[in-house]
């Protein structure tokens, strides 16, 4: 049986003026509608829950406990605004400058451990000698892809100066053509998911079979 | 034939709507089978014993609900039937990721297997990214709060768990675009097992991480969803989605096939396109 | 002073705070970690801070739409309203959990935020039968890759001919795995480079640092 909820029905409307597009192939009224919707819904939560209250919790709450010092990446998140005043844009730089910072010294720490040593340490993993056909040979095509994928990105091997590299580079193409081929293959699955879910709220949430 | 090559792309979205529609409506029952990555990452929550910590992450932005939701909602009612079991949840990629959690998956859970405070807590969202993954990693007391404004000195599971240090299984159900950043920053530092719910596209990456030995299971999409609701006895919208899902599959492959027949044996006799 | 606030402040802020966070993760010295971990919380502050530019220059264009009558202005006003009932229901009480703001963001956020994502099916689905003509010998890979990759993800495979999910779970777990974690590695070792350059000061636009 069709809903009753009125919070339904407006789910309901709103998906379907996003794809009012393909109806006429532009956006129309009802798209804007539900665009405008959407970007005011995000702002809002932007104000309330990204700034309002992670900066009631993380400073605000600490400087009332004492931490004086938490008043300084306040100020400097202020300045962050000087982006909007004519001649003061530099001010944004630093701000900038210390997200960044962090972001990359974490990132870069990390990413060491798990995405070069761990993943090099999976590959010495891979058994050629003493273990039966199959294994030997899934070890060799590893082996190749991993090598033959890294080469192609060192663009500064340029085949004139080192010689075979042409041949390894165009290896790790192809290789890279398999992983691109399965992305793809599995972002088609990914979509037609995501419409499924709303195919799924149209039929069984709002016309209640 | 070569008109297939021409072929009007409304024709063949309304033949998709077709094929995805009809079978929510009259459902056709095909069969499915279970990966053994989607056992492995069943399995690992089967195998928790009582007094097991745990930490689960719920990093699922709303457009990505029609994939990851039935994980999120299959795997949180799997925990909560874990007696004994205590998790804290934890979302650090947007709000709204957080306020999914408590809308969508919360609503579909039954709450009262088990104590707030004592047996989990819901952190909410922590803004920062990977700064707040590294914080929250190495202190639980970082957020200060929990999701809906309660002291965390308040509560008593956090005397227990303190740390990434103290916990024995990491669960995290996320977009591919970041569970990278995740897995970096929260369990393998700490060398926790983990299992992951990514979508179908993040699949390969995250088999990087099951062979380097630092994952154990993997739900891969709506199919991985159907798997696990099959396996926990729990069915839900992902085994309802899966005819859909199959039926549009193979006409896509088909189709792409016979329209690459057509258009080598075109080439060939010197056709155009 | 603001000389010194447009380059070398940014950039020494930046190169020292790297220096700090990647010698604490392999010396263990309990100031460095203090101050790690304290630099952590700095950042996080300062994006929650600073967030609100974002809602400023939407808000601003939008206001500039409203005073030049552009198309459809008067939805403008409809974003605004909307932004301020759910910043003001997301503020009262605990933060998010008014009743309200939860409804808001359940019936009328999720469908629309969901329904943008899965517009995407429609051009993919039409692109993938459209572009994936056999051309070359790249094509072609990239082609059965994605055939055998689809026919591995669809669950009826499994069901009634299993055989057909052999190829599929060969690529996945050799070929595709072993170029994923090439890529990986690439992509790390990038990260790290890109990291040492800006340290270096060899990434200013990085910081926001235009000469």
């Amino acid at each position: 049986m069709i809903s009753t909820d009125i919070g339904v029905w407006i789910g309901a409307i709103l998906t379907i003026f996003i794809y009012s597009y393909f109806i006429t192939n532009r956006q129309n009224i009802a798209f804007r509608i539900a665009q405008t919707t959407v970007v005011g819904c995000a702002l809002g939560y932007i104000i309330a829950i990204v700034m309002a209250k992670n900066v009631d919790y993380l400073a605000i709450g600490k400087i009332a406990q004492g931490n004086i010092i938490y008043i300084i990446p306040l100020i400097i998140g202020l300045m962050m605004y000087g982006r909007l005043v004519p001649g003061y844009t530099y001010l944004a730089r630093t701000p900038i400058a210390l997200i960044v910072a962090v972001g990359l010294g974490l990132g870069a720490r990390a990413v060491f451990e798990s995405d070069v040593y761990m993943q090099i340490l999976a590959s010495s993993n891979w058994l050629i000698v003493g273990v039966n056909p199959v294994t030997a040979f899934n070890s060799i095509i590893s082996l190749i892809a991993v090598i033959t994928v890294i080469a192609y990105f060192f663009f500064t091997l340029r085949p004139e100066k080192v010689p075979g590299i042409k041949a390894i580079q165009d290896t790790g193409r192809l290789f890279l053509m398999v992983y691109f081929g399965a992305k793809f293959g599995a972002t088609i699955m990914t979509r037609l998911t995501l419409f499924l879910g709303r195919a799924q709220f149209l039929v069984y949430d709002w016309l209640g079979f | 034939m070569s008109a297939l090559l021409r072929i009007d792309r409304r024709i063949v979205w309304l033949i998709i709507l077709i094929l995805i529609f009809y079978p929510l409506i009259y459902p056709l029952g095909l069969p499915i089978h279970i990966e053994d990555l989607t056992r492995k990452y069943y399995q690992a929550i089967e195998d928790l014993q009582p007094g097991s910590l745990v930490v689960t992450t719920i990093d699922i932005e709303a457009g990505l609900w029609g994939e990851q939701g039935p994980q999120a909602i299959a795997t949180y009612k799997h925990l909560f039937d874990k007696e004994g079991v205590k998790f804290i949840q934890v979302s650090f990629y947007r709000a709204d990721c957080a306020v999914l959690f408590e809308t969508m998956v919360l609503s579909e859970v039954d709450r009262t297997k088990k104590e707030y405070g004592v047996e989990w807590i819901n952190m909410g969202y922590l803004e920062g990214k990977e700064t707040a993954m590294s914080a929250f990693a190495a202190n639980f007391m970082y957020p200060t709060k929990d999701a809906y404004g309660t002291p965390l000195e308040q509560l008593p599971l956090m005397k227990e768990m303190k740390s990434m240090e103290d916990v024995d299984l990491f669960i995290t159900v996320q977009g591919s675009g970041y569970i990278d950043t995740c897995l970096r920053q929260l369990p393998i530092p700490y060398d926790i097992p983990t299992v992951g719910a990514t979508m179908s596209m993040g699949v390969p990456d995250l088999l990087t991480y099951v062979e380097a030995g630092m994952v154990y299971g993997i739900l891969g999409g709506l199919s991985g969803a159907a798997q696990y609701e099959y396996l926990t006895g729990k069915p839900g919208l992902a085994l309802r989605g899966l005819d859909s899902l199959s039926l549009v599959h193979i006409f896509l492959i088909a189709l792409v096939i016979v329209i690459n027949i057509v258009y080598i044996s075109t080439r060939s006799s010197g056709g155009r396109e | 002073m603001s000389e010194m606030l447009r380059r070398e402040i940014p950039l020494g802020l930046a190169t020292i705070i790297i220096a700090i966070l990647l010698f604490d993760h392999y010396v263990f010295i309990e100031f460095t970690r203090g101050i790690s971990a304290i630099l952590q919380d700095w950042a996080v502050v300062v994006v929650a801070t600073g967030a609100g530019i974002g809602v400023i220059n939407i808000v601003m264009r939008g206001i500039g739409n409203i005073q030049k009558r552009e198309a459809y202005w008067y939805l403008e006003i409809w974003q605004i309203v909307i932004m301020i009932i759910v910043a003001v229901t997301g503020f009262i009480g605990v933060y998010g959990t008014h009743p309200t703001y939860e409804w808001i963001m359940k019936n009328m956020y999720l469908p629309i935020d969901s329904s943008i994502y899965a517009m995407v099916m429609f051009d993919i689905t039409s692109s993938f039968y459209r572009t994936f003509r056999v051309r070359s010998r790249d094509a072609a890979v990239l082609f059965v890759c994605a055939i055998f990759t689809m026919l591995y993800n669809a669950p009826i495979t499994g069901g009634i001919a299993p055989t057909l999910l052999i190829p599929g779970k060969w690529l996945l777990d050799i070929p595709i795995t072993a170029a994923a974690r090439g890529f990986k590695i690439v992509t790390a070792l990038g990260i790290v480079g890109f990291t040492i350059r800006t340290m270096l000061w060899h990434e200013k636009p990085t910081i926001g640092v235009v000469e």
